[in-house]
């Protein structure tokens, strides 16, 4: 049996006749970067905070280091780190202070809050009280908030929100970089393009429901390109080129230009018309809009 | 662990001026017991005692409880301004253990308040120079009887503060509820079982000066222990289900 770090059971949130989460099963294997898509309102903060224990699960289990997060709530989250929706931080105290709070209780040598403020790139604000912030800052003081107790479980979400490109970049090498470390990494995002950018497997929630999880390479395999032909004769065309039809189309997935070339060059020999040749360019981006939108028509 | 937490907490009030809290209550019950025109009227009485019975009224039935109420707020203040409370909630720690620190930090403030009074009675009594000794037994069993009977605000107002966002709220439950111990009091049959009042009655200097407390134990224990326990469980209780 493969065993996840993250492992959740028909999880289900119900507020009052709104079903925010619907039986969500995710599997998330040590060492991973996860990320974790989907639109706004799609259940990515509620799933979230039930990992974390925020908020009680209507129904279902979350797994955790292969431990019952309900039973061992504490000894789980010893392990986690986490950066929830906005950053949570107290306004009157200094980035500093901020952490200082966090070490007390978490029990961790004072040298490391130098280091993870260093990690961030916060070490010449670091005691300037966080109030006078900007978004991007309090962000980066979010995530080394999240990183003081070294982690094993890194919780994200939208960790980007807000920042400006660059930071946008910054925050995913030092994500590629923790990874590297052996953390594991669940990172939530509404954007496809972020996700595609950093993560190893992918999990796409729409209207709390969990409607794909695999591998980042298998996305893209969904992606290929596929050749379109349109003739006169679509019988005859699939009987010459093969591939699959589709309403008066021809569509085939292996090609190259010498294959086209000699696609052509038969259909004419057969006397068929040929009247398109196109090819077309599936992106993942289409391909995740037609997931969410058939998870939304349902 | 409830011992860091109450460190950690005692950390968050940095920059929160909270000794001028703390000092405020007596202060200004020292500028009333001095101003009251009354005061100079009393050379027949025990000195001391008329001097509680001039300062303790509106320190024990006002300023007290209001400043319990608010030092509640400014402890929960913090966490609602910016997701403090959903950072507090993932460290591995209980939401009671979060719960009764915060409690407890609130209830050594009050004591310290507490103290302060004591402290600010005896200058008040030295330079008005008093030819009786101080009677520490007495004033020490009303600091420490007084502290007792805020438990329940304390409760309640945590409960309160933790559960409204908004400072105004929490504020103006805990000015609602003080207020009415000004009848209360009056009242032989309500006044002993009306929570807010219980400051008053453990500060209430009869001329006896005797017993363990002011106030009968049985008291003590039901009304105070009583309502103290029942919003402790249910503020715990809420805090626990709440979806933070």
């Amino acid at each position: 049996m493969m065993t996840y770090i993250v492992q959740t059971t028909n999880l289900t949130k119900q507020f009052d006749k709104y079903a925010a989460v619907t039986n969500v099963d995710l599997k998330i294997k040590e060492g991973e970067i996860y990320g974790f898509l989907g639109p706004n309102g799609a259940g990515k903060s509620t799933t979230i905070r039930m990992l974390l224990g925020l908020m009680k699960p209507t129904r279902g289990q979350v797994t955790i280091f292969n431990q019952d997060l309900h039973k061992h709530r504490q000894t789980i989250l010893r392990q986690v780190g986490s950066l929830v929706e906005n950053p949570s931080y107290y306004p009157h105290l200094t980035a500093k202070e901020n952490l200082e709070v966090l070490r007390m209780v978490l029990d961790v040598p004072k040298a490391r809050i130098m280091e993870v403020l260093e990690m961030v790139r916060l070490t010449h604000v670091a005691n300037k009280k966080v109030k006078g912030f900007s978004l991007g800052m309090k962000q980066r003081l979010g995530i080394a908030q999240a990183l003081l107790h070294q982690p094993r479980l890194l919780i994200l979400d939208e960790p980007t929100n807000g920042l400006d490109p660059e930071g946008i970049i910054e925050i995913r090498q030092l994500i590629k970089k923790l990874a590297e470390q052996g953390i594991t990494i669940i990172i939530s995002s509404h954007l496809l393009s972020e996700i595609d950018q950093i993560a190893t497997t992918i999990g796409i929630i729409a209207k709390g429901k969990l409607i794909y999880q695999d591998s980042i390479s298998a996305m893209h395999a969904l992606a290929k390109n596929r050749l379109g032909i349109r003739t006169n004769d679509v019988n005859q065309t699939q009987q010459i080129i093969g591939g699959e039809v589709e309403g008066d189309v021809v569509y085939c997935t292996k090609y190259n230009n010498r294959q086209v070339a000699t696609y052509i060059a038969q259909l004419v020999t057969a006397n068929i018309d040929v009247y398109r040749v196109e090819e077309e360019k599936h992106s993942l981006e289409a391909i995740f809009l037609q997931m969410i939108e058939e998870a939304e028509h349902k | 662990m409830i011992g860091t937490l109450i460190k950690a907490e005692w950390y968050k009030l940095k920059h929160h001026h909270i000794y001028a809290i703390l000092i405020i209550g007596p202060l200004l019950t020292l500028l009333i017991g001095m101003l009251n025109p009354m005061m100079g009227d009393m050379g027949a009485y025990h000195p001391w005692l008329s001097l509680f019975l001039f300062m303790n009224l509106p320190y024990a039935l006002l300023f007290l409880p209001l400043i319990t109420g608010v030092i509640a707020c400014i402890i929960c203040r913090y966490e609602h301004q910016a997701g403090g409370w959903k950072q507090w909630a993932t460290l591995p720690v209980t939401r009671t253990q979060i719960y009764v620190s915060k409690l407890i930090l609130i209830a050594l403030l009050v004591l310290i308040i507490q103290m302060i009074y004591g402290l600010v009675i005896f200058i008040a009594g030295t330079v008005k120079g008093f030819d009786v000794v101080f009677p520490y037994w007495t004033v020490g069993k009303f600091i420490i009887g007084g502290w007792l009977a805020t438990f329940p605000m304390i409760a309640l107002q945590l409960w309160a503060a933790m559960h409204w966002r908004s400072f105004a709220v929490a504020f103006t439950i805990n000015v609602v509820f003080t207020l009415p111990s000004i009848l209360a009091i009056n009242s032989e049959r309500f006044g002993p079982f009306y929570p807010w009042a219980q400051p008053f009655f453990a500060m209430y200097v009869d001329e006896s000066m005797s017993g363990m407390l002011f106030i009968p134990i049985s008291q003590m224990l039901l009304v105070t222990g009583g309502s103290f326990i029942v919003f402790l469980v249910l503020g715990i209780a809420t805090f626990k289900q709440k979806a933070i």
